[in-house]
C-alpha cells in the first residue's frame, strides 16, 4: 500500500516502486533496441527485479 | 432492531438487521442489540465521492483531484480519519468535511475511521480509491 503524505491541504500518494518501474516498460523495449550503457542497464535490471519481486508475492 | 458484531477488543466487525443467532463467535467476538435501523447506523459515518457511498472509485493519474465527503450524524466536533495508516483529525461543519486526495501519482487510497470502536470500518464507512496509470 502506499504510503500518504500531506501536502498543501492535498493528501498525496508516495510513488510506489513498482508502478514506477511498470509505467516506463514500453519505454524499456524500445531502449532494447539501441546501445545501452550501464547506467541504463543497471536501472533496467533493477526495474525488472523491482516486478519480479511483486510477481513472487 | 440492530445487531453490532465487536472483536475481543471492542472493535465493530459487522452489523446486520438479523440478530445474528447463527453467527459463530470466535476470540472473544461478541454482540449487542441496539434500536436503530440500518440506514441510521450506516449514517453514523459515511465516505463518499461525487454522491456515492463507500467501496471503491476508480480514476486515472490526471492530476484533477478527487473530492471525499466525510459526513457523520453525530453531533461531535471532529473525526479521526485513516487514510493509508495516516491518522488525521478531520474538523467537521454541521457533520460534515470534505478532503482532497491528489491523482498525480498512482495507487491506492484506503480511508476508514481509525475510531473503530465509535465506527464500523465496512459498507458506506470505507471507500477505496484508486488511482490507475494514465496509460
Amino acid at each position: 500500500m502506499n504510503k500518504v503524505y500531506k501536502s498543501k491541504g492535498k493528501y498525496c500518494l508516495e510513488p510506489d516502486p513498482y508502478q514506477a518501474a511498470r509505467s516506463v516498460k514500453d519505454a524499456d523495449v524500445e531502449k532494447l533496441k539501441g546501445n545501452l550503457s550501464l547506467e541504463e542497464l543497471r536501472g533496467m535490471i533493477t526495474r525488472i527485479l523491482i516486478r519480479l519481486e511483486r510477481l513472487e508475492r | 432492531m440492530l445487531t453490532i458484531l465487536r472483536d475481543s477488543n471492542g472493535n465493530i466487525k459487522s452489523y446486520a438487521q438479523s440478530p445474528l443467532d447463527d453467527s459463530n463467535l470466535v476470540l472473544g467476538e461478541w454482540t449487542e442489540t441496539i434500536q436503530t435501523t440500518m440506514e441510521d447506523y450506516a449514517d453514523r459515518f459515511r465516505l463518499s465521492v461525487v454522491g456515492v457511498a463507500g467501496q471503491y472509485f476508480s480514476c486515472k493519474a490526471t492530476g484533477v483531484e478527487v473530492i471525499v465527503s466525510v459526513q457523520t450524524s453525530l453531533s461531535i466536533p471532529s473525526v479521526e480519519l485513516d487514510i493509508n495508516g495516516l491518522i488525521e483529525t478531520i474538523d467537521l461543519t454541521n457533520g460534515q468535511a470534505y478532503l482532497r486526495l491528489s491523482t498525480e501519482t498512482p495507487g491506492l487510497f484506503i480511508l476508514q475511521p481509525a475510531d473503530r470502536q465509535l465506527f464500523c470500518a465496512a459498507g458506506v464507512g470505507l471507500l477505496t480509491v484508486e488511482v490507475t496509470p494514465n496509460e
